[in-house]
């Protein structure tokens, strides 16, 4: 099965630019995750693979071939809609049918074919139903059945578990996954859910708004993200960035935020030298911070117990290093404790300690990675 | 309390509807003077002499004749204007506000310019087939011709509250059906037989039912267009019974039609809803 890709495609609805000289591959047989927050783009970068969208400059290609002129039906792909797109009136064996009978596949073969699909799915025993009697995540799976059934190049999936109950919605993503596995089709899947996409990508392109900002598998995602916007939206909670100063003494390399210094080691110092900068944005996700003895001072706000986890939202003393040009509104770290430590009370002063082998540098004023 | 908030619709319908249909049916009980008063009570003897009539039975056919040349070309019309201006295409706002333009003619205005373009000498139907060396037509002067011709305008007449109604119905279908259809290979015509008719049926009854009753109650095109004629081609059962009434001076006779025209009107309603009302999808 032939992968997609994008060439500096760009689409405008009048002078909205939603989607920004996108240029991406899709291999073949790959789970790419579209991901990003509402109206960055994601939706119309699978609208423009569906055709639902012409483009407004550049190229898409399917399987090699220019598909800008080709028309939906004959693009070889199968859309699973966020409302599911069911035909109300049809039953449930009509629906998945639907796409054979306009292919004008013989009706022995058409009901075998939503058999087969069926049974994969779990709908034998509904197939008389119309999709008002089904459940959310039943009238999921006919719209899966409906998109498997006629075996296309490409599968595109828009945020199609976001009508789901949050139990549901956990068991669909390990059926999608297995349902990938079991087909090894190109599927290209739109979510603002970072979960979704963390757990169900072999890659995840992020966007924000109309542009792309990383491709990557998952844990490139997470563990180097390329700018602020993917180290603040991949990951919950998001990663900690502060503004700091980079200060210099005897060849060792620091970065101050108001009271708290933090010392970074030999490749952190040589990027900030390369980049040249005496600012820099300092990340460290979460789980990388932990009460102690350290070099990091911080006012305890807020305790978050999630039963298995703790977040402890601490605030930094003598605040931001330059609060006029920093991107953080407030120098608040979010640490995440396990249940079993010792919770500290609100108000009390804490020592954070970052683990400093998971450091993240970003340039000050682009908000680019600059750490390796 | 229920009562007092009842009461002015109470008054009104009672006023308007129940009393004089109440009157209706009383009056056709009785015989009539040349002057239109009431004479003699004759019961229901009056009722079967209508049904019995061979000018009521004229009357009846031709109007289900009128009925069917209008209502199915109407509702298809109708369809396929609102189908057409459903699309997204720019400039088509231009095309609704002239398909549902006949809303804001009256019978008389239609009925009129009617006259004019079918008119045989100078009317432009007739310049155009002089132009083709064609004869002239008369359309409104021969019996084979008229009731098509009456029917034609009716047909335009209602064409742009059918137009409106169908709209109403389109916009209900969610956008991503037809999406979704696309990319499962269906072709235009699959997309109308399959997503369209069906998602739309719950208004064509509608349309259907309510253009048949209009039919039904045809007065004022024959009134302008034809005064029922020639020998009698267009005279539809609500101009027949106007005729009975005003200008032969048998209210108890026109009465009596009016009551059975109620009656078979009431009865094709429930048949409608009961043999189409089975094939329609309402969600």
């Amino acid at each position: 099965m032939p992968g997609v890709s994008f060439v500096e495609a760009t689409k405008k609805f009048d002078d909205v630019v939603a989607l920004d000289r996108l240029t991406l591959d899709v291999d073949d047989g790959e789970f790419l995750v579209l991901v990003g927050p509402s109206g960055c783009g994601k939706s119309t970068a699978l609208r423009l693979i569906a055709g639902l969208e012409e483009i407004t400059s550049g190229t898409l290609t399917i399987g090699g071939d220019d598909v800008t002129e080709v028309e939906p039906q004959d693009r070889d792909l199968a859309m699973v809609f966020q409302s599911y797109a069911l035909y109300p009136h049809k039953s449930v064996r009509q629906n998945i049918e639907f796409p054979l009978k306009s292919r004008k596949v013989p009706a022995d073969e058409r009901s075998a074919r939503a058999d087969q699909a069926a049974a994969l799915l779990g709908l034998s025993e509904l197939m008389d139903r119309r999709p008002a009697q089904l459940s959310g995540g039943q009238r999921q799976r006919v719209a899966l059945a409906r998109a498997i059934v006629r075996e296309p190049q490409v599968f595109l999936m828009d945020e199609p578990l976001s009508n789901l109950d949050a139990k549901t919605r956990v068991q669909t993503r390990a059926e999608l996954s297995d349902l990938h596995a079991t087909l090894g089709a190109t599927i290209i899947y739109v979510t603002h859910d970072q979960v979704e996409a963390m757990t169900m990508g072999t890659r995840i392109a992020v966007l924000n708004d109309g542009r792309l900002q990383q491709v990557g598998t998952p844990d490139e995602v997470y563990d180097r993200p390329a700018n602020l916007f993917v180290a603040g939206f991949i990951g919950s909670p998001p990663m900690n960035t502060v503004h700091a100063a980079v200060e210099r003494d005897d060849g060792s390399v620091t970065a101050r935020v108001g009271r708290s210094s933090v010392p970074l080691d030999g490749a952190l110092a040589a990027s900030v030298a390369a980049a040249s900068v005496d600012h820099v944005v300092l990340g460290v996700r979460p789980e990388h911070l932990t009460i102690g003895q350290g070099p990091m001072v911080a006012t305890v706000r807020n305790v978050e117990s999630l039963g298995h986890e703790r977040h402890v939202v601490c605030e930094l003393a003598g605040g931001p290093h330059d609060p006029d040009s920093s991107p953080v509104a407030a120098p608040l770290l979010i640490v995440r404790q396990s249940a079993d430590d010792a919770s500290p009370s609100v108000g009390s002063t804490v020592e954070l300690v970052p683990r400093l082998d998971q450091l993240h540098l970003f340039h000050p004023d682009t908000g680019e990675r600059i750490s390796p | 309390m229920a009562l007092m908030l009842l009461l002015p619709s109470l008054v009104v319908f009672g006023l308007f509807v129940y009393y004089p249909f109440g009157r209706t049916i009383w009056l056709g009980l009785f015989r009539t003077s040349p002057f239109g008063n009431r004479t003699t009570y004759v019961g229901f003897e009056q009722y079967a002499d209508v049904l019995a009539s061979s000018d009521f039975h004229h009357s009846l056919w031709v109007t289900l004749v009128f009925t069917v040349m209008t209502v199915p070309v109407g509702l298809a019309l109708g369809l396929g204007l609102a189908v057409l201006a459903h699309q997204r295409l720019s400039g088509v706002g231009i095309y609704r506000t002239i398909f549902s333009s006949t809303v804001a003619t009256s019978v008389a205005v239609a009925s009129l310019m009617f006259i004019a373009l079918l008119s045989p000498s100078v009317g432009l139907i007739n310049q155009i087939i002089k132009g083709f060396d064609g004869d002239p037509i008369y359309f409104l002067q021969r019996p084979g011709w008229a009731l098509i011709a009456v029917a034609a305008v009716t047909v335009w007449q209602n064409l742009g509250v059918t137009f409106i109604v169908i709209s109403a119905g389109l916009q209900s279908v969610p956008d991503d059906l037809y999406e979704s259809a696309r990319l499962d290979g269906a072709s235009a015509w699959m997309r109308f037989v399959d997503i369209t008719l069906p998602l739309v049926s719950p208004t064509l009854l509608f349309g259907f039912v309510v253009l048949t009753i209009t039919s039904f109650q045809t007065f004022g095109q024959i009134d302008l267009l034809t005064g029922g004629g020639p020998l009698d081609a267009t005279n539809l059962i609500v101009f027949s019974i106007y005729t009975e009434a005003f200008r032969n001076f048998n209210p108890g006779v026109a009465a009596a039609q009016a009551v059975v025209l109620f009656l078979i009107v009431l009865a094709l309603t429930v048949v409608q809803l009961k043999l189409v009302e089975r094939r329609v999808f309402y969600g």
